[in-house]
C-alpha cells in the first residue's frame, strides 16, 4: 500500500509503516497544488498530515486517495465535507497528545503567576528586581476553572489537584466520575468565569465556540485572574481579550493558538496579541513532545495496519453510510 | 509586649499578633545603625525579619531584644552566633514555603522544556518558529532527579508523580522507610542521580559540606540535553563549571539564586551565568515569594511569637545549645511555698556549682512541686543534707549524673 506523509513524522512510526509492508514517501513542506501533485505522483491511499491543511485540491487530486490520517487530533484542517462527498475517510488520534496539552498548560499557568518570562528577560538585560516578582500569589489554594472537561481537561485536572488547587469545570456534559476523582465541581461557565483565578479552555474549535469567550464573558473574571488557551485559535475574542488586560479587567493570559495563525512552515507572525504585557504566548506546541508524537505515531500505524487487514476504520470522523460524528 | 516588624509582613499576621496583646511596630528599609536605632528606641523584645540582616551591632543595641523571628526558612542573614552570645533567642519558619519552591522549580522545569521565554520573546518580535519549538521532550515517562528529600524534595516529588514522571533520589538521610513512603528510586550519591535522569533538581540546605557540591563531577555524569534546575542556594553550585557544562553538553538549566546575587530588591545584575550561550532561564530569587507561602509564614511566625508570648517557650529555636555542659541533675521535691527555690540555689551557689538549666514542675492541686535542676559538677553530701533538711517544705532531694 503507497503512503504518503506529508508532515514530520516519528522515526519509529515510518519504520513501524514499512516494516507492515507500505511503500512510505515522506514530501513535507508542500501546500495546495504542489501536495495535490505529490498526492497524484506517489499515487498514494493514504495520506497522512499534522497540520498540513487537506483542501478540495488535494482531495480531487487522484483516484487512488481513499484515507487521510490526522497524525492529531483536531480535523479542522481537512475539508471533512469534501472528503465525504468523495468516499475518502478521515480517521484522527483523538487524546494521543491530551497529556502534552496538559503539561504545557501547567507550565503556561506557572509561567504566568511567576512572571518567568519577564524575570528571565530582565536577568538577560542585566536587571534584578527581586521586589516586583517577589508578588506572585501561588498555586495551591486558588480555583482553576476547567472549559471543556474531555480528555485534555481531565489531564490538567489531574495535575493541578497534586498541586492542591480547588478545581471547577463546565461542559455540557457532567462526569459525576471525575466529580468523584477528582474533587471537582460542575459550574455553569459565567460562574466558573467569576469564580476562577486560572480559566483554561479545552473545548473543541469550529463555529460552536467561536468567540465562546468575548468581552462579555472577560468581564466577568476576577482582576487577578488568567486565561489560558491552549485549545484552538477563535475560541477567544483576541481583540476583546487586549481591551480587558489593558484595561485591568483580567490580569493576563497565555496562548498556544491565535486567531491570526500562520502555517507550520511560515516564519512571520502578525497576530499583535502576545505583545500586549502580561500575555505569554508558544506556538501551537501543546501537541508537540516527543512523548506525544510518539503516542500519535503508534496511532497512526494502528489505523493503517487495520485499514489494510481488515479495511477497518478506526478513529474515523466520517465513517460510511453514517452521520458524521465529530 | 513589643514586637518590630522590618519586613513586608502580611496584614493578618500582624492582626493577629494584636489581638494576641502584643504592641506591633512596622518599620521597612532599615539597615544597620538604622536598624539598632529602630530596635533601641522601641524598645521591643521580639524582633521579626525577612531578608533584613541582623548583625551584632542589632543584636546589642538594646537589652530588651529577647527574641529574633525569621519569617522564613534560612537564617543566614542573621548573627546567631552574637545572638547566642547575649542569649537572644533565634527562631525561624521552616518548610513553610516548600510548596512556592516547588511550584517554581514545576514552573522552570516546563518553561525550559516548552522553551515558554524564548517561544514569548519571538511572538512579540514577530517571529513565528513552530518547527523549532516542536521539539520538546514531554515530561511523562521522563526521570526525574531529586537531591534532597525535605520539605520541598518532598512536595516536587508529589508534583510529579502526577506528571507520571519516574522519580530518583538523594539524600543524606534518605533510608528505606523514606524510600518507600516517598516512592522514589533511591541513588547512592548525587553524581549516580545526575547519571540517570532527564531532569535534575536541587533541594538542599547550604552548609560548609554543601558549598560547591554540585561541580565538574555532576555536570560530567549527567547526559546530553538534560535539564538542571536550582531553586535552592547559590552556594551549592559551582557556576563556572555549570557555563561550561551548558557549552559542552547543552544542558538547559533554571535557576532562581546565583552566585553574584544583588542583596537589594532592585539592582544591576551581573552574574555572567544568564549571557551564557544556551538555554538558560532565571528567576529573581522568588522560590519562596508567593502570597501563599507569606501567609503561612505569617501564621507560623504569629505561633512562634504567641508561644513565646504565652509560656516563655521559643518555637523552632536555631540556637537553643542541644548539649548543655551540664553534668548532674538536682530534683527537689517540695511543698509549693516561698522560699523554698531560693533556699535551694543559696545552698547550690555556696558549693560554687553552675546551675545549666532548671524548671519547677507544679503538680495537680498546686500543693507540691518538683523542681529539676542541671548543674555543672557535683554536689556534695554535706550541701545535699543542707538542701533537704535545711528548709522545712523540702520533702527530698535526689542527685545522680547525667548520662550522654
Amino acid at each position: 500500500m503507497n503512503v504518503l506523509i506529508a508532515d514530520k513524522f516519528e522515526e519509529e512510526g515510518i519504520a513501524a509503516l514499512r516494516e507492515a509492508g507500505c511503500a512510505v514517501t515522506i514530501r513535507t513542506g508542500l501546500k495546495d497544488a504542489a501536495l495535490a501533485d505529490a498526492v497524484r505522483e506517489s499515487e498514494c491511499e493514504v495520506l497522512i498530515v499534522r497540520s498540513t491543511k487537506v483542501g478540495k485540491e488535494v482531495l480531487a487530486a487522484s483516484s487512488a486517495l481513499s484515507l487521510i490520517i490526522r497524525a492529531g487530533s483536531g480535523v479542522d484542517t481537512i475539508d471533512v465535507e469534501s472528503a465525504t462527498t468523495r468516499g475518502i475517510r478521515v480517521c484522527n488520534c483523538p487524546g494521543m497528545n491530551s497529556v502534552a496539552v496538559a503539561e504545557l498548560t501547567i507550565g503556561l499557568m506557572i509561567a504566568l503567576d511567576r512572571r518567568i518570562v519577564d524575570e528571565t528577560d530582565d536577568l538577560r538585560r542585566g536587571v534584578w528586581n527581586k521586589k516586583e516578582y517577589s508578588k506572585a500569589r501561588g498555586l495551591k489554594g486558588r480555583t482553576l476553572g476547567i472549559v471543556g472537561m474531555g480528555r485534555i481537561g481531565y489531564e490538567v485536572a489531574r495535575r493541578a489537584a497534586a498541586f492542591e488547587m480547588r478545581l471547577i469545570y463546565s461542559d455540557v456534559i457532567a462526569r459525576p466520575d471525575l466529580e468523584a476523582e477528582l474533587g471537582i465541581r460542575r459550574v455553569e461557565l459565567p460562574d466558573l468565569l467569576r469564580e476562577a483565578d486560572f480559566v483554561t479552555l479545552h473545548v473543541p474549535g469550529g463555529s460552536d465556540t467561536t468567540h465562546l469567550i468575548g468581552a462579555e464573558q472577560l468581564a466577568l473574571m476576577k482582576p487577578t485572574a488568567f486565561l489560558l488557551n491552549c485549545a484552538r485559535g477563535g475560541i477567544v475574542d483576541e481583540k476583546a481579550l487586549a481591551v480587558a488586560i489593558g484595561r485591568g479587567a483580567l490580569a493576563g493570559a497565555a496562548l498556544d493558538v491565535y486567531e491570526i495563525e500562520p502555517g507550520a512552515a511560515d516564519t512571520e507572525f502578525k497576530d499583535p496579541t502576545p505583545k500586549v504585557p502580561r500575555v505569554y504566548g508558544t506556538h501551537h506546541i501543546g501537541a508537540s513532545t516527543e512523548q506525544a508524537q510518539l503516542a500519535v505515531a503508534e496511532e497512526v500505524v494502528r489505523i493503517v495496519t487495520a485499514y489494510m487487514t481488515s479495511g477497518k476504520y478506526l478513529n474515523c470522523v466520517n465513517p460510511p453510510k453514517a452521520a458524521i460524528v465529530l | 509586649m513589643r514586637v518590630l516588624i522590618v519586613d513586608e509582613f502580611e496584614e493578618q499576621g500582624v492582626a493577629a499578633l494584636r489581638a494576641a496583646g502584643c504592641e506591633v511596630f512596622q518599620l521597612t528599609g532599615l539597615k544597620d545603625a538604622a536598624l539598632a536605632a529602630a530596635v533601641r528606641d522601641c524598645r521591643c523584645e521580639v524582633l521579626i525579619v525577612r531578608s533584613t540582616r541582623v548583625s551584632a551591632e542589632v543584636l546589642a543595641a538594646s537589652k530588651h531584644l529577647a527574641l529574633v523571628v525569621r519569617a522564613g526558612a534560612g537564617y543566614d542573614t542573621i548573627d546567631v552566633a552574637a545572638a547566642s552570645r547575649r542569649s537572644v533567642f533565634v527562631a525561624n519558619c521552616p518548610g513553610r514555603n516548600a510548596v512556592a519552591v516547588a511550584e517554581l522549580t514545576f514552573g522552570l522545569i516546563l518553561a525550559l522544556d516548552r522553551l515558554i521565554v524564548d517561544g514569548t520573546v519571538d511572538l512579540r518580535a514577530g517571529r513565528w518558529n513552530k518547527k523549532l519549538y516542536s521539539e520538546a521532550m514531554g515530561l511523562k515517562g521522563r526521570t526525574l532527579g531529586v537531591i534532597g528529600t525535605g520539605r520541598i524534595g518532598r512536595a516536587v516529588i508529589r508534583r510529579a508523580q502526577a506528571f507520571e514522571m519516574n522519580v530518583l533520589a538523594w539524600s543524606r538521610s534518605l533510608d528505606a522507610a523514606g524510600v518507600k513512603e516517598l516512592c522514589v528510586e533511591p541513588r547512592e550519591s548525587i553524581e549516580a542521580v545526575a547519571a540517570d535522569c532527564d531532569i535534575l533538581t536541587l533541594h538542599l540546605a547550604a552548609t560548609d559540606q554543601t558549598r560547591k557540591r554540585v561541580g565538574s563531577t555532576v555536570f560530567e555524569a549527567m547526559k546530553p540535553d538534560s535539564m538542571l534546575i536550582n531553586t535552592s542556594r547559590g552556594d551549592l553550585l559551582d557556576y563556572d563549571a555549570l557555563r561550561q557544562a551548558v557549552a559542552d553538553k547543552r544542558l538547559r538549566v533554571g535557576l532562581d539564586v546565583f552566585e553574584r546575587e544583588p542583596k537589594e530588591g532592585v539592582a544591576a545584575f551581573a552574574d555572567p551565568i544568564m549571557q551564557t550561550e544556551g538555554v538558560v532561564y532565571g528567576t529573581h530569587h522568588i522560590g519562596a515569594s508567593t502570597r501563599q507561602a507569606q501567609a503561612a509564614i505569617a501564621e507560623e511566625t504569629v505561633r512562634i511569637v504567641c508561644s513565646f508570648l504565652r509560656n516563655g517557650t521559643v518555637e523552632n529555636c536555631v540556637n537553643r545549645r542541644q548539649k548543655t555542659p551540664a553534668r548532674f541533675m538536682l530534683l527537689v521535691r517540695h511543698r509549693n511555698r516561698p522560699g523554698v527555690l531560693a533556699h535551694t540555689l543559696g545552698a547550690i551557689s555556696d558549693a560554687g556549682v553552675n546551675v545549666e538549666e532548671m524548671e519547677n514542675v507544679i503538680s495537680e492541686g498546686a500543693e507540691a512541686a518538683c523542681a529539676r535542676i542541671t548543674l555543672n559538677a557535683r554536689l556534695g553530701d554535706a550541701v545535699i543534707s543542707r538542701i533537704e533538711t535545711g528548709h522545712e517544705h523540702v520533702f527530698s532531694v535526689t542527685q545522680s549524673p547525667l548520662i550522654d
